[in-house]
């Protein structure tokens, strides 16, 4: 399988704080991870100095062998899927997508289509965005990580937000993008809802991927969150 | 750089964050005319009218400026610029430049109608070289307090907070400032703002409006470098 995303010795400080700690793994094509740990884990932000958004204190990050900052077409390279943007009231969905589109020189059409993909319908999309609920603007927020068809799909608490056939929809997009041979990082607490998707599993805890595994190293009939409850509790057992 | 270019102008825009601003200055250049002479039946001088509008449309521009960056980095707006795009001082010269745009189109649009509203009251009276070096004095000003605005709004980050220090600036310090010293104040972007509309003093030294001009555009220079440095280096969340 070969490597898109390399990973190499990341350490982000915040002052005092270390959110992540020499934190090295390789994403390979074709394969949804799932990176799972407690709150204030460094999940986020190993997503955000993945995508160039925070710039790491130490090691580095690079997308087919290149750091994000320097691809000559992001968008069709990356695609991030952060917090859910607050539109400003007046915009519609539409028209966010197509400032995006723009920025990424691509087509407008292009703002249709992921619209379309991520089930988005069109009399919702011209409405402003002051009227959205959460689980739109998280959609939407999925749309505008698609919009340049991209090889490598970060996505950091996809499911917030929104509904069973959302999620059900989400699942399924997961396979069929690692199918299609896309690289796929999820962040997320809902084990249960994706982990059953997920090809391999990234354990961060405090800053340190803790463990990670192969789906089918673990125990099928185990209940992941017990799992990984058990894990941090003895990792925490460890440093104490 | 076009296409951030114009991503950034489609994201102003689509925000309307400019039309209630516009639609204050307009209120306010009208009645800064009009008022006197429906209430008191007084006329203010021509030149006195434009140089409101022209205060009024820097300050407009500088906060539209302001809000804008600032509320974009707030809202996730730049972040998502920035997935697109990730060459920050290229996302940040876009900011900048429509923001230059928008500040000249505001302050057009008041001298237009501080114009006009001299016109109206049969006012007008002075020559018409006057009047369009004071109209370009304006759109210029308030162009470059839009960069200035923006730039700000980088560097400060918070909407609010922006708009407050430059308001706070603008109403409060400069005047202060201009009540200690004259001298120092004519080097500040308010005092410039004064000899590019070609303020009349019979008491200070007012510089002529290119040296005001060279001097706000210094002003907008350091604060386009102070957001530059910031943008560069800051995480953006």
């Amino acid at each position: 399988m070969k490597t898109t995303v390399q990973v190499h010795g990341l350490t982000k400080r915040y002052l005092a704080i270390t959110a992540l700690d020499e934190v090295s793994l390789e994403l390979a094509a074709g394969r949804v991870y799932l990176l799972v740990g407690p709150n204030g884990a460094g999940k986020t932000t190993l997503l955000r100095v993945l995508a160039g958004l925070a710039r790491p204190t130490s090691g580095s990050v690079s997308i087919y062998g290149r750091p994000f900052s320097s691809l000559e077409r992001p968008a069709q390279v990356v695609g991030a899927c952060l917090d859910p943007i607050r539109l400003p009231a007046f915009r519609s969905g539409r028209q966010h997508l197509a400032c995006l589109a723009t920025a990424a020189r691509l087509p407008l059409r292009r703002a249709e289509e992921v619209l379309d993909l991520v089930g988005l319908p069109a009399q919702v999309a011209a409405r402003r965005a002051g009227t959205y609920s959460l689980g739109t603007r998280q959609r939407l927020t999925l749309a505008a990580a698609l919009l340049g068809d991209p090889q490598v799909i970060v996505l950091d608490e996809p499911t917030a937000g929104l509904d069973v056939h959302g999620v059900a929809w989400l699942r399924r997009q997961l396979r069929d993008w690692a199918g299609a041979g896309r690289t796929i990082l999820v962040a997320s607490h809902s084990l249960t809802e994706l982990a059953a998707m997920a090809d391999r599993l990234l354990v961060l805890d405090r800053g340190r991927l803790v463990r990670q595994a192969d789906r089918a190293e673990l125990d099928p009939g185990a209940d992941l969150q017990t799992a990984l409850f058990e894990l941090l509790t003895a990792q925490e057992g460890k440093q104490r | 750089m076009t296409h951030v270019l114009r991503a950034q102008t489609r994201i102003v825009t689509t925000t309307k964050i400019a039309v209630p601003g516009v639609l204050a200055l307009a209120a306010f250049v009208v009645l800064t005319g009009l008022a006197p002479a429906v209430l008191f039946g007084q006329h203010r001088d021509t030149h006195t009218v434009l140089e409101a509008g022209a205060t009024v449309a820097a300050v407009t521009a500088m906060l539209l400026g302001a809000l804008q960056t600032a509320g974009d980095l707030n809202n996730g707006m730049t972040r998502a610029l920035l997935l697109a795009d990730p060459r920050r001082l290229r996302v940040l010269g876009a900011q900048l430049l429509v923001s230059l745009g928008l500040g000249a189109t505001v302050g057009a649009a008041a001298a237009l109608l501080a114009d006009s509203t001299q016109a109206v009251l049969g006012q007008l009276n002075l020559p018409a070289a006057s009047l369009v070096s004071i109209g370009l004095g304006t759109a210029v000003t308030a162009a470059l307090c839009g960069l200035l605005g923006a730039a700000a709004g980088v560097v400060l980050r918070n909407p609010a907070l922006a708009a407050c220090v430059i308001v706070l600036w603008g109403y409060a310090l400069e005047p202060f400032i201009s009540t200690l010293s004259y001298r120092v104040y004519i080097y500040l972007p308010g005092g410039a703002r004064e000899s590019l509309v070609g303020h009349v003093s019979a008491h200070h030294y007012i510089p002529p409006p290119v040296v005001g001009g060279l001097i706000l555009a210094g002003w907008a220079s350091a604060a386009a470098l102070a957001a530059a440095l910031t943008f560069r280096r800051r995480d953006v969340t």
